[in-house]
């Protein structure tokens, strides 16, 4: 497909995928019941509570949780100059969990935790930012290795919160740490931060096209290397320690987003960068569709959906792809 | 600025670790030279030719652009004025490759700027240049290595540097392709417009193509036109093996004995 093509049908597709994730849930509803409430006819009535106070902003937040989770993935492979990067790799979803946890099991109420989460998330970045550079600057392999180390710390931490939790708290440790769109958060402070980020990338979208080359590379061609990747590390552990903050952990999307746009065509960070916050959108809003409807009245966990969308996806691309 | 010499060294001194690749050299190239560097294996050409580039710092001396101290200039600028061609590419997100081309004009956008239809007929030339230009929408690590070699040659001349520093640019290539590639610096340089550095490991191409050489050895440079300082003892001396020097239609030819 042409690339320039992808953006408009992303589009297009998300529009489809809120309609979807509006229309199915325990009560299914009808187009024209979206389009009332969303005019504001009929109220008050059933739908329309159900439509604008319940689903839209879940189908928002997984909209907006997608796009962060995504553009984040693509800005880590970029800095790491690794595929198998994704935005919790270098454990800011582990800091942010042993925080919202800790903060959990102390009592403390839904704010706090929220907050706790954020912080535990920036503190793991700050923290491999600042091992990582040492005496010899920040490269690709010092960050992962130490972002890598890092993160199995936050690991060891988590299992020993979890294996000293009472027996009561284990389902709500669960459920955050498997990821969870149910939280009740306003979606405008995450939908700004990302807005934000995307324009903040645009400029140096161009800089990712040469950054990739590897660092001499970039710096011949007239990239301040350390400057971007400091601005990257920056942007994607704040669009991270938000993701994480309003969903919990949700894997897949980061790492498989950018690959799966890479494998229609799609090179150029200037696009690949819009194309990926569409693309994990759409994603996250279809899987929290199937995870809250697939067993009514049970939800599940959306990382299995997420999964379950798009490891064949990803296996199909891969397949038709020139470089399989 | 000195329009006369595109890039010098003032005392320049460059280690590595315990090992010294120059001491207090000072090199002057100018527009219309096509200089070599030549030593064994470890010399320090790669990071001579980095230093020179301004991706290192020197340990003492100085890198000046025409005439004006490099760290002076920001790295945009410095990139519009020396390009240069590593030794290995390793990109883990292959693009096309005219997308890869592209990258060569980087220096001369602005950061909301995208490539016009002038950058896109510089790199579709770049590729004509190296006759690649058939394989634009190519993915890159489906070529082979000749190609990405010339892909990379490419991608210097949309750069177009006012000197280019280029590691080892034959590997990969058959005769011909080297013999074109050196033929397009040579003509490139015969412009008198720019200048090229080249590293090599052949001292016959070195002595054919190159009007100017730099020998490195164990930290002891000797530099000069190729015609006065590359003879037979110098190579000897260089590599710690014999060779004769042979009178050939295409000019000197040295064999090793």
């Amino acid at each position: 497909m042409n690339s320039r093509a992808l953006l408009p049908a992303l589009i297009l597709t998300g529009i489809v995928s809120v309609g979807i994730g509006l229309t199915q849930g325990s009560v299914d509803l009808s187009l024209t019941d979206i389009h009332a409430a969303l005019l504001g006819h009929h109220r008050p009535s059933l739908q329309h509570t159900l439509i604008m106070d319940i689903r839209l902003p879940r189908v928002l937040l997984a909209l907006v949780t997608g796009a962060l989770l995504a553009v984040a993935g693509v800005l880590m492979q970029v800095l790491l100059r690794n595929p198998l990067a994704d935005p919790y790799l270098l454990g800011v979803s582990g800091g942010a969990a042993v925080a919202a946890l800790s903060a959990m099991l102390l009592g403390l109420g839904s704010t706090l935790v929220n907050t706790s989460a954020f912080g535990g998330a920036l503190l793991a970045t700050l923290l491999v930012f600042v091992i990582a550079h040492g005496r010899g600057g920040w490269t690709p392999t010092r960050l992962l290795l130490t972002g890598v180390v890092l993160a199995s710390g936050w690991g060891a931490m988590i299992s020993f919160l979890l294996a000293t939790s009472p027996n009561t708290h284990i389902h709500g440790l669960l459920y955050w740490l498997l990821g969870d769109l149910s939280g009740n958060h306003s979606v405008l402070p995450a939908s700004l931060l990302l807005l934000l980020a995307l324009i903040a990338s645009l400029p140096i979208a161009r800089h990712l096209n040469v950054m990739v080359q590897g660092d001499d590379q970039a710096r011949s061609l007239g990239v301040d290397v350390n400057r971007l990747r400091l601005l990257l590390l920056t942007i994607a552990a704040l669009l991270t320690a938000t993701a994480v903050t309003l969903a919990g952990t949700i894997g897949f999307i980061g790492l498989v987003v950018p690959h799966m746009l890479r494998m229609t065509g799609l090179h150029d960070h200037r696009l690949l960068i819009p194309a990926s916050a569409l693309l994990g959108g759409i994603l996250l809003v279809l899987a929290d569709t199937l995870a809250r409807t697939l067993l009514l009245p049970a939800e599940l966990p959306v990382g299995i959906f997420t999964a379950v969308l798009g490891i064949p996806l990803f296996l199909f691309l891969l397949y038709r792809s020139r470089l399989a | 600025m000195n329009a006369d010499v595109v890039l010098s060294t003032h005392s320049l001194t460059v280690d590595i670790g315990d090992i010294s690749v120059c001491d207090n050299l000072d090199l002057t190239i100018s527009p219309g030279q096509m200089w070599a560097i030549l030593g064994s294996n470890g010399a320090g050409k790669t990071t001579l030719l980095h230093t020179l580039a301004g991706l290192r710092e020197p340990n003492r001396g100085a890198v000046a652009l025409a005439g004006q101290a490099i760290d002076q200039f920001s790295r945009r600028q410095i990139a519009q004025r020396v390009g240069v061609l590593f030794q290995d590419c390793n990109d883990p997100y292959p693009a096309t490759v005219l997308e890869t081309v592209l990258i060569g004009r980087h220096p001369y956008l602005s950061a909301w700027q995208w490539e016009n239809a002038a950058d896109i007929d510089l790199a579709t030339q770049a590729l004509q240049a190296v006759g690649l230009d058939t394989l634009q929408d190519r993915i890159v690590d489906t070529l082979s290595g000749g190609e990405r070699r010339r892909l990379a040659m490419a991608t210097l001349l949309a750069q177009d540097p006012d000197i280019a520093l280029l590691d080892e640019p034959l590997n990969h290539l058959d005769l011909r392709y080297q013999m074109d590639i050196l033929n397009l610096l040579r003509r490139r340089v015969d412009s008198g417009q720019h200048a090229v550095m080249i590293i090599l490991h052949d001292v016959n191409l070195a002595a054919r193509f190159c009007d100017h050489a730099v020998l490195l050895h164990h930290g002891k440079v000797q530099q000069g036109p190729t015609s006065g300082i590359l003879d037979s003892n110098a190579i000897e001396q260089l590599y710690g093996y014999p060779v004769h020097q042979v009178d050939a239609p295409g000019g000197r030819v040295f064999v090793p004995t």
